[in-house]
Protein backbone atom coordinates (compact mmCIF):
# COMPACT_ATOMS: atom_id res chain seq x y z
CA UNK A 1 0.00 0.00 0.00
CA UNK A 2 2.61 2.49 1.07
CA UNK A 3 4.74 1.57 -1.94
CA UNK A 4 2.04 2.73 -4.34
CA UNK A 5 1.65 6.01 -2.47
CA UNK A 6 5.35 6.59 -2.31
CA UNK A 7 5.59 6.13 -6.06
CA UNK A 8 2.66 8.43 -6.75
CA UNK A 9 3.87 11.16 -4.41
CA UNK A 10 7.51 10.74 -5.41
CA UNK A 11 8.69 10.04 -1.88
CA UNK A 12 10.08 6.58 -2.35
CA UNK A 13 13.54 7.64 -1.16
CA UNK A 14 14.70 8.81 2.23
CA UNK A 15 12.03 11.01 3.78
CA UNK A 16 12.80 14.71 3.98
CA UNK A 17 11.61 14.81 7.62
CA UNK A 18 14.33 12.27 8.50
CA UNK A 19 16.90 14.43 6.76
CA UNK A 20 15.60 17.48 8.67
CA UNK A 21 15.92 15.65 11.99
CA UNK A 22 19.43 14.39 11.33
CA UNK A 23 20.64 17.80 10.17
CA UNK A 24 19.04 19.51 13.16
CA UNK A 25 20.68 17.12 15.62
CA UNK A 26 24.12 17.92 14.20
CA UNK A 27 23.65 21.68 13.89
CA UNK A 28 22.11 22.01 17.36
CA UNK A 29 24.91 20.09 19.04
CA UNK A 30 27.35 22.58 17.49
CA UNK A 31 25.11 25.57 18.36
CA UNK A 32 24.62 24.53 21.98
CA UNK A 33 28.26 23.78 22.69
CA UNK A 34 29.40 26.75 20.60
CA UNK A 35 31.93 24.42 18.98
CA UNK A 36 32.08 24.67 15.19
CA UNK A 37 33.30 21.91 12.86
CA UNK A 38 36.68 23.72 12.58
CA UNK A 39 37.30 23.74 16.33
CA UNK A 40 36.25 20.08 16.52
CA UNK A 41 38.92 19.22 13.92
CA UNK A 42 41.54 21.16 15.89
CA UNK A 43 40.59 19.30 19.08
CA UNK A 44 40.86 16.01 17.20
CA UNK A 45 44.36 16.81 15.93
CA UNK A 46 45.48 17.81 19.43
CA UNK A 47 44.11 14.60 20.91
CA UNK A 48 45.89 12.53 18.26
CA UNK A 49 49.14 14.39 18.96
CA UNK A 50 48.96 13.81 22.74
CA UNK A 51 47.92 10.14 22.50
CA UNK A 52 50.57 9.46 19.84
CA UNK A 53 53.30 10.36 22.33
CA UNK A 54 52.40 7.20 24.24
CA UNK A 55 50.77 4.76 21.83
CA UNK A 56 50.32 4.39 18.09
CA UNK A 57 47.04 5.66 16.71
CA UNK A 58 45.95 6.05 13.13
CA UNK A 59 44.63 9.65 12.77
CA UNK A 60 42.27 8.52 10.00
CA UNK A 61 40.36 6.24 12.39
CA UNK A 62 39.98 8.78 15.22
CA UNK A 63 36.53 10.32 15.56
CA UNK A 64 35.75 13.35 17.70
CA UNK A 65 32.11 14.36 17.78
CA UNK A 66 29.41 16.07 19.80
CA UNK A 67 26.23 14.47 21.02
CA UNK A 68 23.30 15.50 23.21
CA UNK A 69 21.69 13.78 26.16
CA UNK A 70 18.54 15.77 26.72
CA UNK A 71 19.86 19.33 26.71
CA UNK A 72 23.31 18.31 27.99
CA UNK A 73 26.16 18.34 25.50
CA UNK A 74 28.93 15.76 25.40
CA UNK A 75 32.23 15.75 23.57
CA UNK A 76 32.98 12.21 22.47
CA UNK A 77 36.28 10.86 21.22
CA UNK A 78 36.62 7.40 19.72
CA UNK A 79 40.29 6.45 19.38
CA UNK A 80 40.90 2.97 18.01
CA UNK A 81 44.23 1.66 19.28
CA UNK A 82 46.58 -0.01 16.82
CA UNK A 83 46.89 -3.72 17.75
CA UNK A 84 49.43 -4.38 20.52
CA UNK A 85 51.14 -7.09 18.45
CA UNK A 86 51.95 -4.68 15.64
CA UNK A 87 53.08 -2.07 18.16
CA UNK A 88 55.55 -4.57 19.70
CA UNK A 89 56.99 -5.45 16.30
CA UNK A 90 57.72 -1.83 15.67
CA UNK A 91 59.48 -1.26 18.98
CA UNK A 92 61.71 -4.28 18.46
CA UNK B 1 -4.91 37.46 43.15
CA UNK B 2 -1.35 37.06 41.94
CA UNK B 3 -0.99 36.77 38.21
CA UNK B 4 1.32 34.35 36.50
CA UNK B 5 3.42 36.05 33.83
CA UNK B 6 3.76 34.06 30.61
CA UNK B 7 6.03 35.23 27.81
CA UNK B 8 5.20 33.94 24.36
CA UNK B 9 8.44 33.82 22.40
CA UNK B 10 10.11 31.98 19.51
CA UNK B 11 13.33 33.50 18.22
CA UNK B 12 12.20 33.20 14.62
CA UNK B 13 9.55 35.56 13.29
CA UNK B 14 6.32 34.47 11.67
CA UNK B 15 5.82 31.22 13.60
CA UNK B 16 2.65 32.39 15.34
CA UNK B 17 3.62 34.17 18.57
CA UNK B 18 0.99 36.89 18.27
CA UNK B 19 -1.69 34.44 17.18
CA UNK B 20 -0.82 32.21 20.14
CA UNK B 21 -0.87 35.15 22.58
CA UNK B 22 -4.28 36.34 21.36
CA UNK B 23 -5.83 32.88 21.35
CA UNK B 24 -4.46 31.70 24.69
CA UNK B 25 -5.59 35.03 26.19
CA UNK B 26 -9.07 34.58 24.76
CA UNK B 27 -9.23 30.94 25.88
CA UNK B 28 -8.14 31.74 29.45
CA UNK B 29 -10.63 34.63 29.67
CA UNK B 30 -13.37 32.33 28.37
CA UNK B 31 -12.61 30.10 31.38
CA UNK B 32 -13.37 33.09 33.61
CA UNK B 33 -9.74 34.07 34.23
CA UNK B 34 -8.70 37.71 34.42
CA UNK B 35 -6.19 38.14 31.61
CA UNK B 36 -4.12 40.97 30.19
CA UNK B 37 -2.18 40.51 26.94
CA UNK B 38 0.74 42.90 26.50
CA UNK B 39 2.25 43.57 23.07
CA UNK B 40 5.96 44.11 23.72
CA UNK B 41 6.90 44.30 20.04
CA UNK B 42 7.58 48.04 20.08
CA UNK B 43 7.44 49.53 16.58
CA UNK B 44 5.79 46.46 15.06
CA UNK B 45 2.45 46.48 16.86
CA UNK B 46 0.20 43.59 15.81
CA UNK B 47 -1.55 42.05 18.78
CA UNK B 48 -4.21 44.77 18.49
CA UNK B 49 -5.28 43.75 14.96
CA UNK B 50 -5.12 40.03 15.69
CA UNK B 51 -7.40 40.57 18.70
CA UNK B 52 -9.62 43.00 16.76
CA UNK B 53 -9.01 45.87 19.20
CA UNK B 54 -7.10 48.25 16.90
CA UNK B 55 -9.86 50.87 16.85
CA UNK B 56 -9.87 51.33 20.58
CA UNK B 57 -6.27 52.35 21.21
CA UNK B 58 -5.71 55.66 22.94
CA UNK B 59 -2.52 55.09 24.90
CA UNK B 60 0.19 52.46 24.56
CA UNK B 61 2.87 50.70 26.62
CA UNK B 62 5.48 53.41 26.01
CA UNK B 63 3.00 56.14 27.08
CA UNK B 64 2.67 54.29 30.40
CA UNK B 65 6.42 53.82 30.81
CA UNK B 66 7.14 57.46 30.03
CA UNK B 67 4.39 58.69 32.34
CA UNK B 68 1.95 60.13 29.79
CA UNK B 69 -0.77 57.67 30.80
CA UNK B 70 -1.67 55.49 33.73
CA UNK B 71 -1.66 51.72 33.23
CA UNK B 72 -5.43 51.61 33.56
CA UNK B 73 -5.84 54.16 30.74
CA UNK B 74 -3.74 52.13 28.31
CA UNK B 75 -5.46 48.85 29.15
CA UNK B 76 -8.23 48.09 26.64
CA UNK B 77 -11.12 45.99 27.90
CA UNK B 78 -12.35 43.42 25.38
CA UNK B 79 -16.12 43.72 24.90
CA UNK B 80 -16.53 40.05 23.94
CA UNK B 81 -14.99 38.72 27.15
CA UNK B 82 -15.24 40.95 30.22
CA UNK B 83 -12.13 39.44 31.82
CA UNK B 84 -9.89 40.04 28.80
CA UNK B 85 -7.60 43.09 28.46
CA UNK B 86 -4.88 44.22 26.09
CA UNK B 87 -2.08 46.75 26.33
CA UNK B 88 -0.83 47.76 22.86
CA UNK B 89 2.77 48.37 21.84
CA UNK B 90 3.84 51.80 20.60
CA UNK B 91 3.95 51.84 16.83
CA UNK B 92 6.23 54.81 16.19
CA UNK B 93 9.04 53.95 18.61
CA UNK B 94 11.59 51.14 18.86
CA UNK B 95 12.77 48.50 21.34
CA UNK B 96 15.05 50.95 23.12
CA UNK B 97 12.01 52.89 24.34
CA UNK B 98 11.61 50.31 27.10
CA UNK B 99 13.98 48.51 29.44
CA UNK B 100 13.65 45.18 31.27
CA UNK B 101 13.11 47.09 34.53
CA UNK B 102 10.06 48.84 32.99
CA UNK B 103 8.46 45.50 32.17
CA UNK B 104 9.12 44.25 35.70
CA UNK B 105 7.52 47.40 37.16
CA UNK B 106 4.45 47.15 34.91
CA UNK B 107 3.94 43.46 35.62
CA UNK B 108 4.34 44.07 39.38
CA UNK B 109 1.60 46.67 39.15
CA UNK B 110 -0.69 44.31 37.21
CA UNK B 111 -0.04 41.15 39.21
CA UNK B 112 -2.46 41.82 42.09
CA UNK B 113 -5.35 42.51 39.70
CA UNK B 114 -4.93 39.68 37.21
CA UNK B 115 -4.76 35.90 36.99
CA UNK B 116 -2.59 35.88 33.87
CA UNK B 117 -0.28 38.37 32.19
CA UNK B 118 0.61 37.27 28.66
CA UNK B 119 3.54 39.04 27.02
CA UNK B 120 3.84 38.80 23.25
CA UNK B 121 7.57 38.91 22.56
CA UNK B 122 9.13 40.33 19.42
CA UNK B 123 11.19 38.03 17.20
CA UNK B 124 14.93 37.93 17.75
CA UNK B 125 17.18 37.57 20.79
CA UNK B 126 18.09 41.22 21.33
CA UNK B 127 16.72 43.99 23.52
CA UNK B 128 13.07 43.27 22.70
CA UNK B 129 13.42 39.65 23.80
CA UNK B 130 15.21 40.70 27.01
CA UNK B 131 12.35 43.11 27.76
CA UNK B 132 9.75 40.44 27.10
CA UNK B 133 11.29 37.85 29.43
CA UNK B 134 12.36 40.23 32.22
CA UNK B 135 9.17 39.77 34.27
CA UNK B 136 8.35 36.28 32.99
CA UNK B 137 7.53 33.36 35.29
CA UNK B 138 7.24 30.88 32.43
CA UNK B 139 8.00 31.12 28.74
CA UNK B 140 5.87 29.50 26.09
CA UNK B 141 8.09 28.82 23.10
CA UNK B 142 6.29 28.74 19.76
CA UNK B 143 7.86 26.81 16.92
CA UNK B 144 6.88 25.23 13.61
CA UNK B 145 7.88 21.69 12.57
CA UNK B 146 10.56 23.08 10.29
CA UNK B 147 14.38 23.25 10.62
CA UNK B 148 14.94 27.00 11.02
CA UNK B 149 12.08 27.46 13.50
CA UNK B 150 13.27 24.49 15.60
CA UNK B 151 16.85 25.73 15.54
CA UNK B 152 15.77 29.19 16.72
CA UNK B 153 13.53 27.65 19.40
CA UNK B 154 16.57 25.75 20.67
CA UNK B 155 18.56 28.97 20.90
CA UNK B 156 15.72 30.62 22.85
CA UNK B 157 15.51 27.65 25.24
CA UNK B 158 19.26 27.99 25.83
CA UNK B 159 18.95 31.74 26.49
CA UNK B 160 16.02 31.19 28.87
CA UNK B 161 18.10 28.67 30.81
CA UNK B 162 21.02 31.09 30.93
CA UNK B 163 18.68 33.79 32.30
CA UNK B 164 17.36 31.27 34.87
CA UNK B 165 13.88 31.59 33.40
CA UNK B 166 13.44 27.83 33.31
CA UNK B 167 13.27 25.71 30.22
CA UNK B 168 9.81 26.93 29.18
CA UNK B 169 7.06 24.96 27.50
CA UNK B 170 6.71 24.24 23.82
CA UNK B 171 3.89 24.99 21.40
CA UNK B 172 4.27 23.38 17.98
CA UNK B 173 2.21 25.46 15.58
CA UNK B 174 1.13 24.97 11.97
CA UNK B 175 1.40 21.19 11.92
CA UNK B 176 0.27 19.65 8.63
CA UNK B 177 -0.71 16.05 9.41
CA UNK B 178 -0.70 15.00 5.75
CA UNK B 179 2.94 16.10 5.37
CA UNK B 180 3.92 14.38 8.63
CA UNK B 181 2.21 11.23 7.40
CA UNK B 182 4.16 11.09 4.15
CA UNK B 183 7.45 11.84 5.91
CA UNK B 184 7.89 15.41 4.75
CA UNK B 185 7.31 17.20 8.05
CA UNK B 186 9.06 16.65 11.39
CA UNK B 187 6.95 14.58 13.77
CA UNK B 188 6.03 15.93 17.19
CA UNK B 189 8.10 13.17 18.82
CA UNK B 190 11.16 14.22 16.81
CA UNK B 191 10.81 17.90 17.71
CA UNK B 192 10.43 16.98 21.40
CA UNK B 193 13.40 14.64 21.27
CA UNK B 194 15.57 17.32 19.66
CA UNK B 195 14.52 20.21 21.92
CA UNK B 196 14.11 18.13 25.11
CA UNK B 197 11.47 20.44 26.52
CA UNK B 198 7.96 19.99 27.89
CA UNK B 199 5.09 20.17 25.39
CA UNK B 200 2.01 22.31 26.11
CA UNK B 201 0.32 22.63 22.74
CA UNK B 202 -0.02 21.10 19.27
CA UNK B 203 -1.75 23.39 16.80
CA UNK B 204 -2.71 22.13 13.36
CA UNK B 205 -2.35 24.36 10.31
CA UNK B 206 -5.87 25.67 9.96
CA UNK B 207 -7.31 28.21 7.57
CA UNK B 208 -9.76 29.27 10.27
CA UNK B 209 -6.82 31.08 11.93
CA UNK B 210 -6.29 33.26 8.84
CA UNK B 211 -10.02 33.93 8.54
CA UNK B 212 -10.22 34.75 12.24
CA UNK B 213 -7.29 37.16 11.92
CA UNK B 214 -8.91 38.80 8.87
CA UNK B 215 -11.94 39.50 11.02
CA UNK B 216 -10.10 40.31 14.25
CA UNK B 217 -11.98 37.54 15.96
CA UNK B 218 -9.46 35.02 17.42
CA UNK B 219 -10.03 31.39 16.41
CA UNK B 220 -10.33 30.34 20.07
CA UNK B 221 -13.74 32.09 20.01
CA UNK B 222 -14.88 29.78 17.19
CA UNK B 223 -16.27 26.54 18.65
CA UNK B 224 -15.66 24.63 15.40
CA UNK B 225 -12.10 25.80 14.70
CA UNK B 226 -9.57 22.98 15.12
CA UNK B 227 -6.77 25.40 15.91
CA UNK B 228 -9.14 27.23 18.25
CA UNK B 229 -9.78 23.97 20.09
CA UNK B 230 -6.03 23.35 20.34
CA UNK B 231 -5.59 26.81 21.92
CA UNK B 232 -8.46 26.15 24.33
CA UNK B 233 -6.65 22.92 25.30
CA UNK B 234 -3.51 24.94 26.08
CA UNK B 235 -5.54 27.23 28.36
CA UNK B 236 -6.88 24.24 30.28
CA UNK B 237 -3.38 22.78 30.61
CA UNK B 238 -2.18 26.13 31.98
CA UNK B 239 -5.00 25.87 34.54
CA UNK B 240 -3.50 22.57 35.66
CA UNK B 241 -5.94 20.27 33.93
CA UNK B 242 -4.66 17.07 32.33
CA UNK B 243 -5.78 17.44 28.75
CA UNK B 244 -4.63 14.65 26.42
CA UNK B 245 -3.00 15.68 23.14
CA UNK B 246 -5.33 14.66 20.34
CA UNK B 247 -3.46 12.65 17.71
CA UNK B 248 -2.73 15.13 14.94
CA UNK B 249 0.12 13.37 13.26
CA UNK B 250 -1.35 11.25 10.54
CA UNK B 251 -4.75 10.35 11.91
CA UNK B 252 -7.52 11.07 9.47
CA UNK B 253 -4.98 12.10 6.91
CA UNK B 254 -5.68 11.90 3.22
CA UNK B 255 -3.55 8.79 3.04
CA UNK B 256 -5.58 6.99 5.69
CA UNK B 257 -8.86 8.08 4.22
CA UNK B 258 -7.79 6.84 0.80
CA UNK B 259 -6.48 3.63 2.32
CA UNK B 260 -9.85 3.01 3.85
CA UNK B 261 -11.57 3.74 0.55
CA UNK B 262 -9.37 1.29 -1.30
CA UNK B 263 -9.36 -1.34 1.46
CA UNK B 264 -12.62 -0.76 3.34
CA UNK B 265 -12.02 -3.79 5.57
CA UNK B 266 -8.29 -3.28 5.92
CA UNK B 267 -7.02 -2.42 9.38
CA UNK B 268 -4.69 0.31 8.19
Amino acid sequence: MSGIFDRITGHGGRSSAKAAKERLIVVLSHDRADIGPGLLETIKQEIVRVISEHIDVDPATVQVSLFSEGREQHLQADIPITAASSRRKRTL
Amino acid sequence: MTAKVLTITSGKGGVGKTTATANIGVALAALGQKVVCIDSDIGLRNLDVVMGLENRIVYDLVDVIEGRARLRQAMIKDKRLPELHMIPAAQTRDKTAIAPSDMIRICDELRPEMDWILIDSPAGIERGFRNAIAASDTALIVTNPEVSAVRDADRIIGLLEAEQKGPGKLIINRIRPELVERGDMLETADVLEILAVELIGLIPEDESVLIATNRGNPAALEPKSKAGQAFRDIARRLMGEEVPFPPLDGTESLRNRLSRLIHPKGAS
